[in-house]
This record gives C-alpha cells, structure tokens and sequence, in this order.
C-alpha cells in the first residue's frame, strides 16, 4: 500500500527547475531510496515533501491526506518526520531532553495547563520521560541521557537524532544523508537500527551517498539526475540500469 | 547538599531575617527596590535568556502595569490583588499587540517594533491628559490593599517585595521546567529542527513573551504603590538598559544568575554613590566589555 505518493511535483529557483515533474510513491514498511548526484535535486524533493520549501507545482500525500501547503510543524504533526543532511541537534538540552522536545507534537496541549504541571500533565511527561529511556538504551545511548548534546560525538549525535526522530512516533521519516561522515563501525550500528524501523511502524525514505548501504537495505530504489527521476525498481534492478552509472560518472 | 545550595540557602536566610537586624530605612529601600527588580529581571530573562530574542519592551510593560494599577487604584480604589491582576492582563494584551505581528517576521523585525511600541505608549502617557495628566505625572498613590489590611510600614514593604521576588522565581521556574521551557530553549537553540520536531516556534515565543509582558506589568504596578507616584518617565528607556545589564551580566537563561544581578546592580550604584551619568557610563563599558569578551552569555 502506498504511504508516501509524490505527483508530478515541480519545484524552480529563479530560472533553474530543482525538480521537474517528479513522481514517485513510499509503500508502506519499505525502506525506500532516492539517490542521485550533488545537486540533483534529493533534499529540495524532501523540503518540498516536509513543507519547508513551498512547490510550484504537482501534489504530496501522505495516504488519503493531501500534505501540499502545509507548514513544515503540520506536516510533521501529520507523521512525516525529517531530518537535515547537516546534522542538527539541540546543543543546549541534555539528550533525554532533546527526545522529549521530539515528542512535543502529541498530544496538543494547553500551554497554560503545561506551565501549572497540573496532574495530568505530569503524568504525561512521566509516560514520555519513560518511553525516551527506553529509546536511549535501545540506541545504547543511555548513560549519555543526562549529558548537553553539544557534548557528544558526531556518531552519538547521529544516534540522537535518531532517537528524536523516533520519539516522536511517525509513519514516515525521511532520512537525509544517516551514514555521512560516519566510521565503519558506527555505520554497522546505525544500519542496524535502520533495518528495525519497519518492524517499528515507521516507513523509512533515504537520502544517501553511501551506494553500499542503499543497495543492502533498501525494498525500492528511485535514481535522481538534474531534478528529473531518471529510474525506480528493486535493487537488483536499479543496479543493472546503465543511466545510473550514466548520472553519476557525468554526461558525455 | 552542595555548595550552590548552601549559598542559596544563606541567601534566603539572610533575605528573610533581613529586617531583624538592619533597621536603616535607606538599606530597606534599597533592597525593597531590589525585590521589585528581581521581579523585572525574570521577566527579561524568560525572552532574552531562554528564548534568545532581543526584547526593548521591558519599559512598556513596566510603565502599563503602573499606569493600570494606579489609575484603579485612585479612581475605583479596588483591592490590590484585582488590580494587579488587571495590570498583569493589560501587559499580556500589550504583549500580544507587540508580538503578534513581529515574532512572525524576523528577530529583528521583533527588536524593533519592542522599541516603537514603547515609545509609544510614552507618548501616550504623555499625551493623554485627561487620563493621565501628562506629564504632570499621577501623585498620591495609595498604599497597596489586600483583603482590608494595607501594605504601609516598610518591613511590611519588605516582606511583600520579597513575596513578589520568590512568586516571580516560582513562575519562571514553573514556566521554564515545563514542556513549554524546554521548547523555548529549543527554538532558540535551532529553529528549523524544533519545526521538524512539530514545534510551533510562534506560539511558544508568543506565550513566553506574554508571560513575561505579566510579569513586567506586576513589578510596574508594585513599584508605582511604593514610590506613590508615577509619571511618563515609568516608560524610559533606562530600565530596559538597567534590566539588560543585570541578565546579561548575572547569566541569561539562568533562574538565579540574574537574581544576583539584579542585587549587585542595585546596590552597586547606591554604594558608589555616582552621579546617575556616571553611572550609565559604566554600565555601558562592562556590557560592552561582557559582549566582547565572554560573547556566549549574552546568546547562549
């Protein structure tokens, strides 16, 4: 069933098309791809989907919603969560408190009643502190729950970005370059938390550089060259197909 | 127990035993005065310390509250706890009158409209002379009134000031430990990730600007029942620069760092004893100096 579906969606920047009529679709529980050169166009398709950038044409849905005109905080209260290709995390928060800043969107609340910590709101924030641990030592971050996030490493901030992402329960996370600038062995950990997001629930749609990952755990490929979607299959497929290698050695 | 809180447990004894052993009105003005900034301080802080934005409207919300307080103080004569109340709600509608259409263009859109609005409500002080008297100024303001029992000798005076400083702390600490505080800092910190965490960077800067406008207004109308009189002055631009130099300098984003600064900067120029140019003079070399060279605090 499709989840995510991308409809002839255009998008210009004072005369250069940054993505021209794209279409593609994110079955749910895939683990999906999209790969392609610098500039071809991957994180404007994913700001365009996340509502930080406004189309210029075409449609985004996310099942039967229409997410097309949304800002970028309904769209992630609608379930689609991103991240960004440079890493971001909120430096001055310790890392459980970063997860719980991801779990702002739901339920809505009342500002008042948060600021009064009445019962129930206490309550809340308990469920929610419990469930960030539990996040934490899944991601083996948890004794670094207490510590500024600006303090990590990149590998652990990579992880918790990982865990907001995953805190804040949603049907799609488009990921923006996971694994960049990552070493061997933390990339063996991220890809295998990866790999469990859709025995989580959470449908995963990837932008990545590293082919080896992509192709060792991806469900369905899409291949983006100059804004125009240029292939989409299985693995196996996508690799055979001579315009990928085409758009990534250069046009001749 | 650690040594942050032993002092801060010696400080609160010394602030509540206070009037037992100095009995000069002066020192109790001072720091009846000081209660009345601590008050002022947190209301900067929640938007310059744990929002990082750059507020200038400190006077407007200060000089509101005074106005509102007095004004049904002398004309209805209403009970102190309905007309603070009042002051802090005209506050809050200043606030959002201000933030409303700022917070949504720029940092600096916001900065600027802070400042205009403030001199416009000075002008309107000024102006309003029906209301206001200009600036003749309101004189004889009544002692405040809670339930029947007014607030008339000065360890009175103090007790209620001190109240008003620990009631200040306990909001902001209320405000900033909550899911509201923790989205604050989240949108100062990086804007675009709090929006993918589905947090709406507006409403919170909207809120916490509002809380603190109240804040504002409260300490605005306290200080217009102790110094029993008011004029457009309560709108000036030196408690904005006062204000600024005592969060930035005792630590913004901190609940207590600009408690300190706000007893260091009201004492300090008392002690010296400096002609007030004087004294915006210095002000102005140790912010300059902090901006310099400990940049970090003042955004954090």
């Amino acid at each position: 069933m499709t989840l995510l579906a991308v409809r002839e969606l255009t998008k210009r920047y004072a005369g250069i098309t940054a993505l021209d009529a794209v279409s593609l679709e994110v079955r749910e529980g895939s683990i999906t791809g999209l790969i392609g050169p610098n500039g071809s166009g991957k994180s404007t398709l994913f700001d365009c989907v996340s509502g930080f950038q406004q189309r210029d044409a075409g449609t985004v849905s996310l099942g039967s919603r229409e997410l097309g005109g949304l800002s970028p905080v309904e769209v992630t209260r609608a379930g689609v969560r991103r991240t960004f290709q440079q890493l971001k995390v909120f430096a001055a928060l310790s890392v459980v408190d970063n997860l719980l800043v991801s779990a702002q969107a739901a339920p809505a609340y009342s500002a008042l009643a948060e600021a009064l910590h009445l019962p129930a709101t206490r309550r809340h924030e308990r469920r929610m502190r419990e469930r960030a641990h539990q996040i934490l030592d899944e991601l083996r971050l948890a004794p670094h729950a207490g510590a500024l996030a600006g303090a990590l490493s990149y590998g652990q901030k990579k992880l918790v970005e990982l865990g907001m992402a995953l805190m804040s329960e949603p049907k799609i996370l488009l990921l923006d370059e996971p694994v960049a600038g990552v070493n061997p062995a933390l990339i063996a950990e991220l890809r295998e938390q990866l790999v469990r997001m859709p025995r989580r629930g959470v449908t995963l749609f990837i932008v990545e550089h590293n082919l080896k990952l992509v192709f060792d755990i991806c469900d369905w490929i899409y291949v983006l060259d100059r804004g125009r979607l240029l292939a989409g299959g299985p693995p196996a497929e996508v690799a055979k197909d001579e315009r990928l290698m085409q758009a990534y050695l250069g046009h001749g | 127990m650690s040594a942050r809180q032993a002092a801060g447990g010696v400080a609160l004894a010394i602030a509540l035993t206070l009037p037992l052993f100095v009995k000069s009105p002066y020192i109790l003005h001072i720091a009846i005065v000081t209660g009345i900034y601590m008050v002022l301080v947190q209301s900067l802080n929640i938007v310059l310390g744990y929002c990082g934005l750059l507020s200038l409207a400190s006077p407007a919300f200060f000089g509101m509250g005074a106005y509102v307080a007095t004004l049904l103080a002398l004309k209805l004569g209403w009970d102190s706890g309905v007309t603070l109340a009042l002051a802090a709600f005209a506050g809050i509608v200043t606030a959002v009158v201000i933030g409303f259409p700022s917070l949504r263009v720029s940092r600096h859109a916001f900065v600027i409209v802070t400042l205009a609005a403030t001199l416009l409500l000075q002008l309107v002080a000024l102006n309003w002379e029906d209301v206001t008297r200009g600036s003749l100024g309101l004189p004889d303001i009544p002692a405040p009134r809670f339930f029947g029992v007014a607030v008339t000798s000065r360890i009175a005076w103090y007790y209620f000031s001190a109240a008003a400083a620990l009631g200040a702390l306990a909001a902001t600490w209320l405000l900033v430990s909550s899911r509201i505080g923790r989205a604050m800092v989240a949108v100062r910190d990086n804007e675009q990730l709090a929006l993918a965490c589905g947090i709406d960077a507006f409403r919170t800067r909207l809120f916490a600007f509002c809380f603190s406008a109240a804040l504002g207004a409260i300490a605005g109308g306290i200080y217009a029942h102790f110094i029993t009189y008011i004029d457009p002055g309560v709108f000036g631009f030196s408690v904005t620069e006062t204000l600024l130099i005592m969060v930035i300098l005792g630590g913004p984003g901190t609940l207590l760092g600009p408690l300190a600064g706000a007893v260091i900067f009201t004492a300090l120029p008392e002690i010296l004893r400096l002609a007030p140019e004087m004294r915006s003079l210095i002000y102005g070399v140790i912010l300059l100096a902090v901006v310099l060279y400990h940049p970090r605090r003042v955004f954090a």
